[in-house]
């Protein structure tokens, strides 16, 4: 897979708490984060749990696993980096309150497969061909109360507390991962999106399928995918990552 | 921030607390030489342009409020980069604290609070401000001189700019979730109303010690709020009299309309309690919004009115008891019966009266486990009346009756009513998803939809101990209510104690976190092999068997003992470079490129290239033979790009 990501701080805000993270040598993944939290706390638990996550999935992930192997290792992970940025908003004064969404993709190119694992409001959409869709489900307000369907997802859009997340990485003892894979064929054609809100909240979904397809090459669809965001307010920090099947 | 002076006047003196958004310290005001609070923004908030707008749009306007109830504003201000409010000084508790100190408060001083919080309110409300957070953290409780309960809400038009901000600190949402309206939680139209629901919600709490609506999530809770029933106050605190009860319930309806519309009309209904009547009777509580179409009736006709509905609502929450009350049949049952009720008031008037005109008797007879239709073909055939009442039943099958009243063998009149309870059949549920949940919530999860855990199977796997990873029944399917769901949970894999000898405290740490252990005590010793800083060795051996959470103490070398005899001039590490090539193919125009160490936070590199001319940069870095593996990010135009690892 050929991957690129880029990050923007935005417009409005002075400090960049998203982070994110291509390991692109085999077995590769890549994953976002969108930290928050008090005085750039939110910094240090994006950049830490991709720090915890990577380094869990270097020692672990092997070449010949099957998805539920996968799967495991991945939610193993996504435990131990909670820990990991629990522990430290408990010992540090300046990181109390910390923590952060994230969201990692794993290529299986022998199953046709990608795997997610996945917790916040971070997202990650699947372009095949001329189709786009969302494939993580947020873990936000607005989406359980479009799910028990008392609002509709135009209200959503517009809800005053559409930035209320209720799961996160390290703000309790205890974490539940969204952890699953999906069908996935590997050709040029085919995309695989992760980025942050401040991208999702600025721009609409087909938008980001015809600038992806249409532009030459994803590193300067990120950058388009950034700038469209930045033009319309940038209220938030944007990170895109974008991997095209090979 | 302590000893500084804010806009000429306001003296910081001692930090005495701390929210989400704020901190609080007390000062003195110079100018008038009194000790004020002073509420200072968090500093994280100020680059949220909007959020502090509103901070300060909304403050200004609760600075405009000056009631007894209400902790005054006095002054709002901005100092450098921070923004401030000046405040009354409250020396007292919270109502949170106080609740928790009590356990549960007596109906007397619940009144006493409770009427003049809803007077702070009626003030705020008639200057056009919601509260929009009313909550016991935000009621402050004092006693004056005479011993007397003062109460002061806090925090006016602070909880706008909050809930309505990017702030995602889950902690705070968690903590007010609980006093939410519906509205509020469905992001709906909010107003004076939605503040006396919290107002409901506060009194609940302080008569009965607990929250009406508790749930493992957020979103569980904001769902309880718009779809469940409070329990009675009465179930926790038989001490309440059915007065304050209705009182509390008028104020948790879901419907804004049919809460009290108004504070004034609540304050009326906590001076009718405080006067002598206990009754429902009396209380505006007692009218029903809907069914009365102006607020202001006649004392008579107001009477006789609440009487028969007071009844009729009393037998719908009753038989509301006896169900699950989020099942929509139900409801419709319930409305049924609270109709029924009021018939048989009716109804039963005109039966007094027959009693004494005629004296035919029947007697019952046994319709327990007959089909409907028979049922009431006989009772027809005794010329008695029937009431129905549907219900779930997993033993009783469709169709047949389960039970009647007055009891088979009983003789009554002719034309009387006897009620039928008839099964629809066992309730189903829908089997829920447990895999990847967490052993520990699983009851919870089940309980919610009616189902219990059944057989329970631990398997080794690579999910983290405790996480289910199969069902049966699966996911979705449909069983009857009361139905176990056997699982089986992970047992983890077990993992194997890495060599950590030889590596930095850092380094080693850093593993020991990795494998799922904790770092333990530090004990350094002087070593001739292991240099300076290194581990010499470790509480468990490598190689052995570890769970998860064990603690593993670490032996760090002090370097070589100092002997007395002139040391011998150490020989110089040999340092060698490495060449760290960057692929710049894929970028355009000039690009700054930064190389850094991550355990040294150190920058190695720093310089702009033009991607147009250049494709690879080259970037040389030294370090000593033999030291191990440094790990380097690379940013880009301040990004994070890539990060490398190399052996020296």
């Amino acid at each position: 897979m050929k991957a690129t990501g880029m990050s923007s701080v935005g417009k409005v805000r002075k400090t960049n708490e998203d982070f994110f993270g291509i390991y692109d040598q085999a077995p590769s993944f890549y994953m976002v984060a969108d930290g928050m939290g008090g005085h750039k706390a939110g910094a240090v638990a994006s950049k830490e749990a991709v720090s915890y996550v990577s380094e869990h999935l270097e020692k672990h992930l092997e070449g010949e696993m099957t998805l539920p192997e996968i799967e495991g290792i991945l939610y193993q992970s996504i435990v131990q980096a909670n820990k990991g940025v629990f522990e430290k908003s408990l010992k540090e004064d300046a990181c109390s309150g910390m923590g952060t969404t994230l969201t990692v993709a794993v290529p299986v190119h022998r199953e046709d497969k990608i795997t997610i694992a996945h917790i916040g409001d971070s997202r990650a959409y699947m372009i095949e061909e001329d189709r786009i869709h969302q494939i993580t489900c947020d873990h936000s307000l607005v989406q359980e109360l479009v799910k028990k369907g008392d609002i509709t997802e135009e209200e959503a859009r517009e809800h005053p507390q559409r930035n209320v997340i209720t799961r996160a990485l390290g703000t309790e003892d205890e974490v539940r991962p969204d952890v699953f894979s999906v069908d996935f064929t590997f050709r040029s054609t085919h995309y695989l999106l992760l980025c942050t809100d401040g991208l999702s909240n600025a721009v609409e979904i087909e938008e980001m399928r015809k600038i992806i397809q249409e532009t030459e090459n994803i590193e300067t669809a990120c950058k388009e995918l950034i700038d469209k965001a930045n033009e319309r307010g940038g209220q938030d920090n944007i990170t895109v990552l974008i991997l095209q099947g090979t | 921030m302590i000893g500084k002076v804010l806009g000429n006047r306001y003296e910081v003196l001692e930090k005495i607390g701390g929210g989400g958004m704020a901190l609080v310290y007390k000062g003195k005001c110079q100018l008038l030489n009194r000790y004020v609070g002073i509420k200072i923004l968090r500093p994280e908030f100020i680059e949220d342009k909007d959020l502090v707008n509103k901070f300060k749009r909304e403050s200004q306007a609760a600075a405009s409020l000056s009631h007894p109830n209400i902790v005054n504003v006095y002054d709002v201000g901005q100092y450098e980069d921070t923004y401030y409010i000046v405040m009354e000084l409250v020396e007292g508790i919270t109502l949170k604290e106080y609740i928790q100190e009590k356990g549960k408060l007596s109906e007397k001083e619940a009144l006493q609070i409770g009427k003049q919080v809803a007077k702070a309110l009626k003030h705020a409300h008639s200057n056009s401000i919601i509260h929009r957070d009313i909550k016991p953290h935000n009621i402050l409780i004092q006693r004056d001189e005479d011993g007397r309960i003062l109460a002061k809400v806090t925090d006016f038009g602070i909880a706008l700019a909050t809930t309505s901000s990017t702030l995602t600190n889950t902690g705070s949402i968690v903590g007010s979730v609980h006093y939410l309206s519906p509205e509020q939680g469905r992001g709906g139209y909010v107003d004076e109303k939605s503040d006396l629901y919290s107002l409901g919600i506060t009194l609940y709490e302080m008569v009965t010690g607990r929250v009406p609506f508790n749930a493992k999530t957020p979103i569980a809770i904001a769902l309880k709020h718009s779809q469940q029933k409070p329990e009675q106050p009465s179930n926790y605190n038989s001490d309440i009299s059915p007065g304050f009860e209705a009182l509390i319930l008028k104020l948790l309806e879901k419907e804004q309309s049919m809460r009290y519309q108004n504070a004034e009309l609540v304050i009326q209904d906590f001076n009718n309690l405080q006067e002598e009547t206990k009754d429902p009777k009396g209380l505006l509580a007692s009218v029903n919004a809907k069914d009365a179409p102006t607020q202001i009736l006649g004392k008579e006709g107001e009477k006789s009115y609440t009487t028969k509905v007071k009844r009729s609502s009393r037998g719908a929450s009753k038989a509301g008891k006896e169900h699950k009350p989020n099942k929509k049949p139900m409801i419709a049952i319930v409305l049924i019966l609270a109709l029924i009720g009021i018939l048989g008031i009716t109804l039963g008037a005109f039966y007094i009266q027959g009693m004494f005109d005629g004296n035919d008797e029947v007697e019952l007879q046994e319709l327990q486990g007959l089909e409907r239709e028979d049922a009431i073909e006989i009772l027809e055939e005794q010329n008695l009346e029937y009431e129905i009442e549907e219900r779930y039943d997993s033993e009783v099958p469709e169709n047949i009756v389960i039970s009647q009243s007055p009891s088979p063998g009983m003789s009554v009149k002719v034309g009387s009513t006897v009620d039928l309870r008839i099964s629809i059949g066992p309730d189903v549920a829908q089997v829920p998803n447990l895999i990847h949940e967490r052993q520990v919530d699983v009851e919870l999860i089940l309980e919610e939809v009616g189902l219990v855990t059944g057989e329970v199977s631990y398997e080794e796997s690579d999910f983290p101990e405790g996480v289910i990873i199969d069902q049966n029944p699966g996911f979705r399917d449909e069983v009857p209510t009361g139905s176990a769901v056997n699982f089986t949970v992970s047992e983890g894999r077990p993992e194997t104690m890495p060599d950590l000898s030889g590596l930095t405290r850092i380094e080693a740490e850093r593993i020991i976190r990795q494998t799922g252990l904790i770092p333990g005590e530090i004990t350094e010793e002087f070593s001739e092999e292991v240099p300076e800083g290194r581990v010499i060795s470790q509480s468990i051996d490598s190689g052995e068997v570890v769970e998860y959470d064990e603690t593993v103490d670490l032996v760090l070398s002090l370097g070589e003992e100092p002997e007395e005899e002139e040391p011998e001039p150490e020989p110089e590490p040999e340092t060698i470079t490495k060449e760290l090539e960057i692929n710049i193919e894929s970028f355009e125009g000039f690009i700054n490129i930064e190389v850094r160490e991550i355990n040294e936070d150190q920058r190695y590199y720093r310089a702009n290239h033009n991607a147009d001319e250049e494709s690879v940069v080259t970037v040389s870095i030294q370090g000593e033979e033999g030291s191990g593996q440094k790990v380097f990010d690379i940013l880009i135009d301040g990004g994070f790009h890539r990060e490398v690892r190399m052996e020296f």
